[in-house]
């Protein structure tokens, strides 16, 4: 599942953080899992409580 | 309709063969109420009964080992044994063998059966004859184009002449099955199985083994005799596919969040199937968030039932 597929953040500038987030993230030479295991928790926990 | 089945096993001393079927008179699948069969020598065990024809119309039945009255073995029952179109008033003979794991158990699993080799089904066998022989056999690995054939030294068999083998019916895919009209055989029977592909009309593969035997049953009137749980035994080359291992994480798309999540293992999946590969294999998806850092590893799952939520 893609993180949009959960629900998308309501919040603009959330939104805007995490989609610059998935840019830099996806643009990596070699995947930072710690990073991207961390800003996944903070969606799950934002898009949750929405 | 009578029901008479028969199976050879080899008990121990204190052991019982028991069989449980979908009826209510074979114990309606409880286990516990599993029927005993009788036995005079310990090996040949026989259950009789009279039942009434469910409205479905087929009869599904397994064996049981019971020792001192609990139940030690059980038949593999990844595809049950069953009677189709039952009758009333007619009596249904039975010669089973106890069902084991299969040889090549791949080829019984739902990705061989369901997904590689899909094949066109038979409609289901209907009783048609009057004193009726149906002979059961598994044989998954035949392929898309062909079926499975019998051939032997009756002339519902046609006498061993490649040109007029019977082609078996597989309604109940990887079994097939043929009926034959007892009233025209003459007993012993000698036959074989034989994989005919029917696109250019020419045998594939005989099996490898000697001709298969079948001594009078004497088959009465209104009397149905069913051979099945065998398996077929062909010499064939080794199946090879070609696919790709990759871990789930390595699978990273623009559409992902820094790793390869489940939807871009959709889209593997689709290049996997357009580029005819048959497996895709992946590295473990359980959960593994112990630690939150480099050091948690697919292969020490936290939880064995959850999946990976990093892939989410």
């Amino acid at each position: 599942m893609s993180l949009g597929k959960l629900g998308l953040l309501r919040n603009k500038k959330q939104a805007e953080y995490f989609s610059q987030k998935q840019k830099e993230l996806n643009a990596l030479k070699q995947l930072d899992y710690e990073a991207v295991n961390k800003l996944k928790w903070e969606y799950f926990s934002l898009v949750f409580k929405q | 309709m009578t029901l008479v089945t028969q199976i050879e096993y080899r008990t121990s001393w204190g052991e019982e063969i028991r069989v449980v079927g979908s009826v209510p008179e074979m114990g309606g699948s409880d286990i516990v109420k599993a029927c005993p069969l009788t036995t005079s020598d310990g090996v040949i065990w026989t259950f009789s009964k009279d039942i009434s024809v469910p409205a479905s119309g087929n009869i599904e039945y397994r064996y049981i080992l019971f020792k001192s009255g609990m139940p030690v073995r059980k038949e593999w029952n990844a595809f049950p044994r069953v009677i189709t179109g039952c009758k009333n008033g007619i009596t249904y003979r039975c010669r089973d063998s106890w069902k084991g794991l299969p040889p090549q158990q791949l080829f019984f699993s739902s990705a061989y059966i369901d997904c590689w080799s899909r094949c066109k089904m038979s409609k289901p066998v209907t009783h048609r004859y009057n004193r009726s022989l149906i002979i059961k056999v598994y044989a998954p690995r035949i392929g898309k184009e062909c079926v499975l054939c019998i051939s032997g030294n009756q002339d519902s068999l046609g006498n061993w002449d490649i040109q007029k083998v019977a082609k078996m019916n597989n309604a109940a895919f990887p079994e097939w099955t043929v009926e034959l009209n007892a009233a025209n055989l003459i007993f012993p029977i000698e036959y074989k199985f034989l994989i005919y592909n029917t696109k250019n009309d020419e045998v594939v593969e005989w099996e490898n083994t000697y001709n298969r035997t079948i001594n009078d049953l004497q088959i009465k009137s209104k009397e149905t005799v069913c051979i099945s749980d065998l398996y077929a035994n062909f010499n064939l080359p080794l199946w090879k596919v070609a696919g790709t291992a990759i871990p789930v994480f390595s699978l990273r798309s623009n559409e992902s969040f820094g790793i390869g999540d489940f939807d871009d293992l959709k889209k593997m999946i689709s290049w996997v199937s357009r580029t005819d590969q048959k497996i895709l294999q992946i590295l473990p998806i359980n959960d593994t968030s112990i630690t939150n850092t480099w050091t948690d590893s697919i292969h020490i799952p936290q939880y064995r039932y959850m999946l990976c939520i990093l892939c989410t």
